[in-house]
């Protein structure tokens, strides 16, 4: 049997580096076994039940059994030989495995008896759906993969595993269907992945972030609260990647026309569905133009208008002292501060506030004349037609948009107001999303995939849109 | 270096935005003083305005006339007057009179006093014809009333006596009982300088606004005469394509009320010889509307009436084209457009007056009598 010389300095050193490694040393006539674990990441009684028991009831022989033959007849849980070092040591304690150390062996044990406390998997807050299955991802990355596993049964669903982080060595997976997705998608989500050099990322929105690259203005990734839509995004062909740590796994690639679909339209009416898509295009667009509109109809252009609605418009701001533009910038940031305040105050006052925002800007600021009700309905308006788009990581970049809009119309009117419109149309369908334009399938336009995306339905005997480029593009006839 | 190229680009086309368009100069409405109706007049070598401008201010529903007839009107609309020698000079004062900038993007009706369409309305009109701010589609009509008279008449349920003409006449239109004649008409037909045009003529009757016929302008837009609402139908049946009138027909000692409506209308002109030939088809559908004993008509009663009434539109049609050809000498009905499309060419050598005056017109009637208003027992 060959014998540690390093045993009790490897230990020393190990302990002394991290304070909350602990040591459970374990004394026979012939040697020692030495337990490292880090107790806030190890289950506690499995330690107990499935290792220091085994190996004290085995005191009388174990020290004449190598490291291999502990783990094959003594030791219960999941366990890997490694040669001993003192590096090989930490990081496995850091990543929450239980070290076993012989006294009589050069190599050691490495349990996986991890226990992380972790929330129940939950109601999403993020995609409420009316009738899709409520159950979200966690933040204990094998639980996520097993609420895609169970959904998923083929064989063919990969999972690609990374390390990101030089700290963190936060565990990223990817996830596809082998005989379904684009490899050149997967091929460029993974060297995204292997070139990101960062001290450590602690959710998705920062492996998004840098998976986007340095312009990133509109979002190329999609979020996934719920494992059915990432079930379905794999089952399009797409990848879903998840962080561990985060509750929301990214799908890739998503091009701005999906940003507008909402789950509840595969499940709904597709003539229901295709209605909605449009409406909540429409939403974005009202969302965007409804204020530079106002702007450009009340300060520049009154005679687009019809003779009734001039006169009324103007009654209306008779007496109010701001500009349009000034007006509806005011308003518009007056509607974000109450949101913001809205999402950091607790539940209980969230509504006291959501009260005092109303009267304040429909009571007291109308009452006041400080501005025209119009104003108000038009901001309100385009406020609320930003909550009608499912995913809300289209929304933010679209805020910024409605500001420079805003000045650009109140600058140069309708004229201003087509250059931004331009500006925005050029810049969204100048964006490619891992190698899928963004504005599939409408610009590069391609009739059959756009017909195939509005009106999708599982009884439709459509194939996958072409603008994926899947390997098996056929979804399945529906019921025969 | 890429960087400052780009950063040049971007100035470079702000630079331009901002000096090649007038869009910058942004002016909020509410701070506009807006015209609504403005009436023409010319009395004693003097051009003058009568507007109607909205007054904004909340309390102005409230407030009455002033005296000399000029300031608040009362219901939200003020009435500014202005006079000049010259229409520049009457302007000025205008201008000079109201608060604010003007707009004219809300003026409802423009009407021209009798006085006003006599001296000759074509240097207004061209003056707005360079006007941007003034929409080509605002209605025009003369009066023979007192301007003041007009403004200050209250109409119901509308407070802008803009609004009010330009409700009447249009109503009228609808209706299929009238025509309306705006600036951009008018102006297109004086640029084509030979026909010439009628503008409806207003007049308040019994302190109610009622449509009192049609000035007759030449082509030089000069008030040449005027043909009373009574006499219309022939000239409705030219000037509005969904025309519909109602006649009275006594048969066999039962009157019938029948509802006349224009389905279709060509004119085929042939020019030969220097001689014009018009020849006219109208097609229309007639429905009992009343009767004094609602039932089903036989054949020959049927027939009868089918004949009648093809009598009396043709009638009606021929006096329109024998009113234009030989009192006023103008072809107001626009028929021009349709020898135009034929003979382009020949249209700009000729003098369309004389021409369309001498040319021999033969008009054709189709009616259909419909009795589908007929109980359906009787059937």
């Amino acid at each position: 049997m060959a014998e540690n010389n390093n045993y009790d300095q490897i230990i020393n050193n190990v302990t002394t580096q991290c304070s909350d490694i602990n040591k459970r040393v374990i004394s026979f006539q012939n040697g020692s076994v030495t337990i490292l674990f880090v107790k806030q990441l190890t289950d506690i009684t499995m330690l107990s039940e499935y290792i220091i028991k085994p190996i004290m009831e085995n005191a009388s022989m174990i020290t004449t059994f190598t490291a291999e033959k502990v783990a094959s007849k003594i030791i219960s849980p999941s366990v890997s030989i490694l040669s001993l070092d003192e590096n090989t040591i930490v990081e496995k304690l850091m990543n929450g495995m239980t070290v076993i150390l012989f006294s009589w062996e050069s190599k050691l044990l490495s349990c996986d008896i991890k226990k992380v406390e972790k929330k129940d998997i939950g109601t999403p807050e993020l995609t409420y759906s009316i009738r899709g299955p409520k159950d979200c991802f966690t933040e204990i990355l094998d639980v996520n993969i097993s609420l895609i596993r169970y959904r998923i049964k083929d064989p063919q669903l990969k999972i690609d595993m990374f390390e990101v982080g030089k700290r963190t060595k936060a565990r990223i997976a990817v996830i596809y269907i082998n005989d379904i997705v684009n490899n050149k998608i997967i091929n460029d989500i993974e060297s995204r992945i292997n070139s990101i050099d960062t001290d450590g990322i602690l959710e998705s929105g920062e492996l998004q972030i840098l998976l986007q690259g340095k312009r990133g203005f509109y979002p190329q990734i999609g979020l996934a609260e719920r494992s059915d839509l990432a079930c379905g995004a794999l089952l399009e062909g797409k990848a879903v990647i998840i962080a561990e740590g985060s509750g929301i796994a990214l799908i890739a690639p998503k091009t701005f026309a999906e940003f507008l679909w909402s789950s509840d339209d595969q499940y709904d009416n597709k003539y229901f569905a295709a209605f909605m898509k449009i409406l909540r295009a429409g939403s974005l667009i009202l969302s965007l133009t409804l204020g530079s509109l106002y702007i450009a109809l009340v300060s520049f252009h009154a005679d687009l208008l019809p003779a009734d609605y001039i006169l009324t418009l103007a009654k209306l701001r008779a007496d109010v002292p701001v500009n349009a533009f000034t007006g509806i910038l005011f308003l518009e940031i007056l509607l974000l501060i109450v949101r913001e305040a809205l999402l950091r105050v607790p539940n209980q006052i969230g509504s006291a506030i959501g009260i005092v925002g109303a009267i304040i800007i429909g009571q007291a600021a109308i009452s006041s004349n400080v501005f025209d009700p119009l104003s108000l309905i038009i901001v309100s308006i385009s406020f609320l037609a930003s909550f009608a788009i499912p995913d809300y990581s289209i929304t933010t970049p679209f805020y910024i948009l409605k500001f420079m809009l805003m000045v650009a119309t109140a600058t140069l009117g309708l004229f201003g107001f087509t250059l931004g419109i331009c500006v925005i149309i050029t810049s969204v369908v100048s964006e490619n999303s891992f190698g899928v334009p963004y504005t599939a399938p409408y610009a590069p336009f391609n009739l059959t995939d756009a017909a195939k995306v509005m009106g999708y339905s599982k009884n439709a005997p459509a194939n996958r849109p072409d603008f994926l480029q899947t390997k098996d593009n056929t979804r399945g006839a529906g019921r025969k | 270096m890429r960087k400052t190229r780009i950063g040049l680009k971007i100035i470079a086309a702000l630079l331009a935005a901002l000096t090649l368009t007038g869009c910058w100069d942004s002016f909020d409405i509410e701070k506009r003083d807006m015209v609504t109706a403005i009436i023409l007049d010319k009395k004693e070598d003097h051009y003058y305005f009568y507007t109607e401008i909205a007054d904004l201010s909340e309390n102005s529903a409230q407030q009455g006339q002033s005296g000399d007839g000029q300031g608040q009107k009362g219901g939200g609309f003020s009435i500014v007057v202005a006079k000049g020698k010259t229409l520049s000079d009457a302007r000025d004062d205008f201008n000079r009179k109201t608060v604010k900038e003007l707009f004219l993007g809300a003026a409802r009706i423009l009407v021209f006093t009798d006085r006003m369409s006599e001296n000759g309305i074509e240097e207004y009109l061209n003056r707005l014809r360079g006007q941007t701010d003034y929409r080509k589609a605002i209605s025009l009509s003369t009066t023979s009333t007192d301007p003041m008279e007009i403004l200050n008449n209250t109409p119901e349920n509308v407070t802008s006596i803009g609004f009010a003409i330009e409700s009447d006449l249009d109503t009228l239109v609808s209706d299929g009982t009238s025509f309306t004649m705006n600036i951009g008409d008018a102006l297109r037909v004086l640029a084509v300088k030979g026909p010439g045009f009628l503008v409806p003529d207003i007049k308040i009757v019994e302190d109610k606004m009622t449509l009192n016929g049609y000035t007759v302008f030449n082509k030089e837009a000069k008030k040449i005469g005027f043909i009373p609402a009574e006499s219309r139908k022939g000239i409705v049946y030219f000037l509005n394509p969904k025309s519909v009138f109602f006649y009275d027909v006594v048969y066999d000692g039962k009157r019938y009320v029948i509802r006349l409506r224009l389905n279709e209308k060509n004119i085929k002109p042939i020019y030969k010889d220097g001689k014009l030939t018009l020849n006219i088809d109208a097609d229309f559908s007639a429905e009992i509307e009343f009767a004094d004993k609602m039932e089903l008509m036989d054949d020959k009663t049927l027939t009868d009436i089918k004949k009648e009434l093809e009598k009396q539109t043709r009638i009606d049609l021929t006096d329109a084209v024998n009113t234009s050809q030989k009192t006023f000498h103008c072809d107001y009905l626009n028929i021009y457009e349709y020898f135009r499309a034929a003979y382009n060419d020949e249209f700009y050598k000729l003098d369309w007056s004389d021409v369309y005056s001498k040319a021999q017109v033969n008009i054709k009637t189709k009616v259909n009598v419909n009795q589908s208003n007929i109980p359906e027992k009787e059937r």
